[in-house]
């Protein structure tokens, strides 16, 4: 999925707006003991603070040239091992000696 | 108080967490006629979601290294667009506003990549299918005015390369650098340059700091070095009325992007005449290179200048001393790698730091451009026919 796609940023803005209007709607509708009111209460507010905040980091995203193209980008390990040098096994097994029996992977320094 | 330092993080949850507890506590406590009412619960609700966003964007901010380290950073206005960079020459007028969108030339077909999209800004995308990489992505060209208006010339190119993470609309959306180079011309010590900007990391997955191939081709795998070099050239010279020589081409990237243009400027004179580095650095930092200590010397433009032989061709690093992700001290060892070696005389290597530069965000960044033009444009060749 592209997280520069103008329809998901839409999605998103209408998803922020409609979690506001409910929370302002179903604030005092719900029932039940007094905990679970203020339980729900609390999921509504979050809800519409995830929601609104999903909307201006996509937007943001956008705005900046699209940092972050796509979903795999965000949740994909930056500190995997490359698994395709097939094609220079000797440098690999170097490589991983050099680096100190290869668990180790450089420190992460996100937005070079 | 700066947008990266603790207090400001702080301020910033505290501020979340307190609107949050008195959109509770107020909700039903407030007073007067319905409309009244809900007004003020709407705005206790958007208010908090505004300020948990905020917090959420300030130690993303913070998390990533400071990529936005002032509040000039964040609200970098017009007037700071001519640039940072004091006594050059030709001074830049201020921006007119949007770049007219210029259908110059509408390739319906071409060989090997698909029609040319409209991509906003006056740029247009088309998808190449690489044969020499075997790398099918997206390149981004724009024309200039002069290009349409005359249709005999041929045009010198400046190759563009994004940082990492990143994308080719990193250059046409937020440096404006169309319009950056459209406002240089008007002080006639700039070329009309076409601009290509191709996806810098074109295999899916390797998008990372620290996983990308940084321009270069990794033996059994992935050559990215010949994407960006012989692949979007050939494209660009077959299709367009493109200078074919090396002295009508040049490269400029940021970040991830500078350290490409560095290094590519140095293996590849033939093709490329001059570069500029903004805010790049200059030793490899992806795990395709440093895994194999012969692939990182070979692709460390600190080992080429400062070991090697190195070509005729000129290279200019800007950096602000204010950038904690890319620092300027970079850009110093590279000219004083340089001129300790002999084998280095023919390049010539320049450094610019600007005190107060920004940090690493494109803002920073398109400060730099119109300088970044002019250099460029004293060792370039201009349009010719």
């Amino acid at each position: 999925m592209l997280l520069t796609s103008p329809t998901l940023q839409v999605c998103a803005i209408a998803a922020a707006a409609l979690t506001t209007c409910a929370t302002l709607l179903l604030w005092n509708r719900v029932r039940g003991p007094q905990a679970l009111r203020w339980m729900a209460r609390i999921t509504l507010l979050a809800g519409s603070y995830a929601a609104t905040a999903l909307a201006v980091l996509l937007t943001v995203n956008i705005l900046y040239g699209g940092l972050i193209v796509s979903v795999d980008d965000l949740f994909s390990d930056p500190h995997a091992k490359p698994m395709h040098h097939g094609g220079h096994g000797a440098a690999y097994q170097h490589g991983t000696g050099f680096n100190g029996g290869g668990d180790a992977a450089p420190p992460g320094q996100p937005g070079q | 108080m700066s947008p990266i330092s603790s207090s400001c993080q702080t301020v910033a949850i505290v501020l979340a967490f307190a609107c949050a507890l008195s959109t509770l506590l107020l909700w039903n406590r407030l007073r007067g006629p319905l409309l009244l009412r809900t007004a003020a619960r709407l705005l206790l609700l958007v208010t908090g979601q505004l300020l948990a966003t905020a917090a959420i964007l300030v130690w993303i901010n913070i998390a990533s290294g400071g990529l936005i380290v002032s509040w000039q950073d964040l609200l970098g206005n017009q007037s700071t667009r001519g640039g940072v960079f004091a006594g050059q020459p030709g001074q830049v007028p201020a921006l007119s506003g949007a770049v007219s969108a210029t259908p110059a030339l509408l390739l319906t077909s071409g060989q090997g990549h698909q029609p040319f999209d409209a991509a906003g800004h006056g740029f247009r995308v088309t998808t190449l299918h690489g044969t020499a990489s075997g790398i099918t992505s997206q390149v981004y060209v724009w024309t200039p005015p002069q290009y349409a208006a005359h249709p005999h010339m041929r045009f010198p190119v400046l190759e563009l390369l994004h940082g990492v993470w990143g994308s080719p609309q990193g250059w046409t959306g937020p440096m404006n650098v169309a319009a950056h180079l459209e406002a240089a011309e008007q002080s006639g010590a700039v070329h009309p340059y076409i601009l290509v900007v191709p996806e810098l990391t074109p295999i899916p997955g390797h998008t990372k700091p620290n996983n990308n191939e940084e321009c270069t081709d990794i033996p059994g795998d992935a050559k990215v070095g010949t994407w960006l070099t012989t692949d979007v050239r050939t494209m660009v010279v077959s299709d367009f009325r493109a200078e074919p020589q090396a002295s009508g081409w040049g490269l400029m990237g940021y970040s991830t992007g500078g350290f490409c243009a560095a290094k590519l400027v140095l293996q590849y004179p033939d093709l490329y005449r001059a570069a500029v580095s903004l805010a790049g650095y200059y030793t490899p930092d992806s795990v395709e290179l440093t895994d194999d200590p012969d692939l990182s010397t070979a692709n460390s433009p600190l080992h080429l200048i400062g070991h090697t032989r190195t070509p005729a061709v000129s290279l200019l690093m800007t950096a602000s001393a204010q950038d904690p992700i890319d620092p300027a001290y970079e850009a110093t060892q590279m000219v004083a790698a340089a001129e300790a070696n002999p084998l280095a005389r023919a390049t010539e290597v320049q450094s610019f730091i600007a005190p107060v530069g920004g940090g690493h965000n494109q803002t920073a960044w398109e400060k730099m451009l119109p300088t970044a033009f002019t250099w460029l444009s004293q060792r370039l060749a201009g349009p010719t026919g």
